[in-house]
């Protein structure tokens, strides 16, 4: 067989196998989901605060990414429900992964609270002096029997070791509930800027204390 | 014929003789005619039986003078008031103190008068509402003595009552058994020592056993010297050639770490921390992956197509089921 009959024979299957993905594609249309006909999502982000500058402070401490309780990943905004009925939010999404949102949040609100130089995902490479594990216990929306008891609950549980000799420097649980003061997405959006500011506040004024034991 | 007597002579005569009587009498009192005394005051606290009127006041050991009168000091009772007259040029002044002593155990008493020898002191004078200067006192020892006698009495009682039962019968068996134990000891000693040549000979023939063994130990380790000197010298010369290699091997990692130590240092300082981390990251992907693999074992089609459930809807706030 000469390479021209080769080449051809190749190209043949290919559009074969082009044309077979595409019926396949068509005919499971009905099964696979490829998205409603309904109203777009409204996407939202967290309002991050502005970053501290302290890179000649001394204190660097690495912030892990956070570790999420059940149903609390993903893009949905999560809902607790009576007897402890996980939802979503319907029509209602975060522009990231929940985790990176709020290891992006307590880095820039730490940094800016703390003094330390807070690094996240973008400075894997940085000596640091601590590590800051993050476990996030309640990251959702709880509504009430009317618009006025809806609530946002956060409960962030954070680990600090120090890297020299592997110490656990302290583990607290910092937790916020709330109010979401509204009836619409965008009321309960603001309910969680809330309770991620106020968190930050006081794990900001913790790390604080530990910022001679984190120095390099 | 009557006698005619010559009155002049028989005066005469009487006269003489009471002047010879007079002298002789002075003579016999030993009166000093010629000596001046002063009169002194003495209060003693407590009792002096055996002063009596006329008793010797001495100074220096000489006698100087004499006691007076003696009566209770009218208002202490308890005192006892001595005048005595002391001879002029006796120095009598403030340092002056009178002691009562006594000659022996007879009881006969006398006044000793000391100190004064100061010629800065001040004389001795009468003060106001005193008839005559008043010389100090003090109690002599044989005074204190006596004072404390009965104490000393006391305790002379209880010293015996001790003795007496520190020498009870038991006791006196007990020191008997020790003196005849210790003469049994001594007597063991001194038989001991019969037999002490025998002992020392016996001392030279080990101290000869002994200085045999130390030839014979000095013969073995010379002899184990020459054995273990071979050995040891071609365990050295086999060390020595270990640690040549060793040593060169050293070098050549040191060498490798001198020509590498920027690419170590930055590997320690920043691939490490980087390595550690991503031995984290790597952690939780793990565990995720194991988690997706679960759930495809056990409902593959819900990964691929999703599941159903229910969302939140703020407005009707009421859960709305979805088919994804």
């Amino acid at each position: 067989m000469s390479k021209f009959s080769v080449s051809k024979t190749l190209k043949a299957a290919s559009q074969v196998v082009a044309a077979s993905s595409l019926l396949f594609a068509v005919g499971c249309g009905p099964l696979i989901s490829f998205g409603d006909d309904g109203p777009a999502d409204q996407i939202y982000s967290l309002d991050y605060p502005a970053a501290g500058d302290h890179s000649g402070a001394g204190t660097v401490i690495y912030v892990a990414e956070p570790l999420m309780g059940g149903g609390l990943s993903g893009t949905q905004v999560s809902v607790l429900l009576d007897n402890n009925q996980r939802t979503s939010l319907m029509g209602v999404r975060w522009t990231a992964n929940t985790p990176d949102m709020i290891r992006d949040y307590l880095v820039r609100g730490l940094s800016a609270r703390s003094g330390a130089l807070m690094l996240g995902e973008g400075a894997l490479d940085v000596k640091a002096g601590c590590r800051l594990g993050v476990k996030v216990w309640d990251y959702e929306y709880v509504p009430g029997d009317s618009a006025s008891d809806d609530r946002v609950d956060v409960e962030i549980e954070l680990i600090l070791v120090r890297y020299l000799d592997n110490a656990l420097l302290g583990q607290p649980t910092f937790t916020v509930s709330e109010p979401v003061g509204g009836s619409n997405e965008v009321d309960v959006v603001a309910g969680f800027n809330r309770a991620m500011a106020s968190i930050s506040r006081q794990a900001g004024s913790w790390i604080g204390e530990h910022l001679e034991a984190c120095k390099l | 014929m009557e006698t005619r007597a010559s009155y002049m002579l028989v005066g005469g005569f009487v006269l003489t003789f009471l002047a010879g009587l007079v002298a002789f009498a002075i003579w016999l009192a030993k009166v000093d005619l010629d000596a001046e005394y002063n009169d002194y005051d003495i209060y003693f606290e407590g009792s002096v039986s055996g002063l009596l009127n006329r008793s010797i006041v001495y100074f220096q050991g000489i006698p100087v003078g004499d006691v007076r009168d003696i009566s209770l000091d009218p208002e202490d009772p308890s005192r006892v008031l001595v005048w005595v007259r002391v001879r002029s040029e006796v120095p009598v002044n403030e340092e002056s103190i009178a002691k009562l002593e006594f000659q022996g155990f007879t009881g006969v008493a006398f006044i000793v008068l000391y100190g004064g020898h100061s010629r800065d002191a001040p004389p001795l004078v009468p003060h106001p509402g005193q008839e005559r200067p008043i010389i100090k006192s003090e109690r002599s020892p044989l005074d204190e003595f006596f004072e404390s006698a009965p104490n000393l009495v006391n305790q002379a009682i209880l010293l015996t009552g001790q003795i007496q039962k520190l020498l009870n019968d038991e006791n006196l068996e007990n020191v008997s058994g020790i003196i005849a134990n210790t003469e049994r000891l001594t007597g063991n000693l001194a038989d001991g020592t019969e037999d002490l040549e025998v002992m020392v000979a016996e001392v030279r023939g080990i101290l000869a056993q002994a200085q045999t063994a130390a030839e014979r130990i000095t013969t073995l380790v010379e002899t184990s010297n020459a054995v273990i000197g071979e050995d040891a010298r071609q365990l050295i010369a086999e060390t020595s050639k270990t640690m040549q290699t060793a040593t060169a091997l050293l070098e050549r990692v040191d060498n490798m770490v001198a020509a590498n130590e920027g690419t170590v240092t930055q590997f320690v300082n920043t691939s490490l921390p980087e390595v550690s981390r991503m031995i984290l990251d790597l952690r939780v992907t793990a565990r995720n992956l194991s988690r997706l693999m679960s759930r495809i074992e056990q409902n593959p089609a819900e990964v691929i197509f999703g599941t159903k459930e229910a969302e939140y809807d703020l407005k009707s706030r009421k859960t709305v089921e979805e088919d994804n």
